[in-house]
């Protein structure tokens, strides 16, 4: 049996952690983004991994730099994110979780109730 | 940038340690150096600094480590796994290091200290195995040199000087900066290595950046890659 590994690229995890900030609201459009070396000791990782990050996120225009200033986030930030982010959901996590329910026998009504107390937990 | 050709080393010659070392590591990156017990990434950190002499030719910022110049030792700091320990604080140990590096920074080696909560008054020989680590990584960061070996750094931290000690190499690494580190602890450190070296008995495996690692191997899982790389020579 070949084991798949999940995890994902580090680059890619900061990506996403800077996304979630900008979904949760902690940053908005023409916010500044802290500096590579600020995000580097934070994350504790290379600056170089996390040059990486920004050079996506400028790539896909949810973030524009200005010279000499630092990095910006675009007006449209959120919904790109929205959108990529809910493709996800939808077309990776949501299938993987019906599989594993199918497997323990679980109707979506048996997970329902559970779901929606989770949520209005996190609210 | 780091340059070896069939860089031979053996503490006896009929039995080599390093074999056939070829290197090509460009600055401005923090290196990996992986392999299993017994590959010589040790040695090879040792003979990079000039601390012992290989044969072959290699370079360390364009300089022979073997000529042991005064240029090449002030560029290069080494951190063994265990050092020889003094009778004396890490204040005193400053003090005759500082004159060695031209580049040494008090500001790093203070923030160092404060941030590892090292007992600064008390003699290195009287610290906890943790603490003396921690002072003595202090000191070398603060030595603030363009090459900085280290050989298993995190070896007997706690996990909170772990990440301590993740956020102040991720301070200083730079584009001019070449810091290599050997380790087992891959967890502890995969964050901070954008470049991978891997060691086998017979020389190096593999040696690039982990953007390139993942478009030939499909993962930049550092495990994950060490394991395809070492099984594929078995």
């Amino acid at each position: 049996m070949e084991f798949q590994t999940n995890a994902q690229p580090i680059f890619m995890q900061i990506y996403d952690l800077l996304c979630d900030r900008v979904l949760r609201g902690e940053i908005k459009p023409d916010d500044q983004l802290p500096s590579v070396r600020e995000l580097a000791v934070e994350l504790e990782v290379n600056p170089n991994t996390v040059m990486r990050t920004i050079e996506r996120l400028l790539q896909q225009e949810i973030i524009y730099s200005k010279r000499g200033k630092g990095n910006f986030l675009t007006d449209k930030a959120y919904d790109i994110i929205l959108d990529v982010r809910v493709r996800r959901l939808m077309e990776q996590k949501l299938p993987a979780l019906a599989e594993e329910l199918q497997l323990l026998h679980f109707s979506p009504t048996d997970v329902k109730k559970r779901l929606e107390e989770l949520m209005v937990e996190k609210k | 940038m780091i340059k070896a050709t069939n860089l031979n080393y053996g503490y006896i010659k009929v039995q080599p340690v390093l074999k056939k070392i070829c290197l090509d590591m460009p600055e401005g990156h923090i290196y990996g150096l992986l392999g299993r017990n017994g590959v010589g990434k040790s040695t090879l950190l040792k003979v990079l600094s000039g601390a012992l002499l290989g044969e072959g030719e290699y370079s360390v910022g364009g300089r022979d480590p073997r000529n042991r110049e005064c240029e090449f030792q002030q560029s290069v700091r080494l951190v063994p796994e265990n050092e020889a320990l003094h009778n004396i604080t890490i204040e005193e140990l400053a003090n005759v290091t500082r004159p060695l590096y031209p580049t040494f920074s008090d500001e790093i080696l203070l923030r160092a200290l404060a941030d590892f909560k090292v007992p600064v008054g008390q003699k290195i020989t009287n610290m906890s195995l943790g603490q003396q680590k921690k002072a003595l990584i202090s000191l070398s960061l603060a030595c603030n040199t363009p090459y900085i070996f280290m050989d298993e750094p995190t070896n007997g931290m706690d996990i909170p000087s772990k990440s301590i000690f993740r956020k102040l190499v991720a301070s200083m690494a730079d584009e001019n900066r070449t810091i290599v580190i050997s380790t087992h602890q891959v967890d502890d450190l995969e964050g901070l290595m954008d470049y991978v070296t891997i060691m086998e008995n017979d020389g190096i495996l593999l040696s690039d950046s982990l953007e390139n690692i993942g478009e030939q191997y499909g993962t930049e899982d550092i495990k994950e890659v060490f394991c395809q790389v070492v099984k594929n020579i078995e």
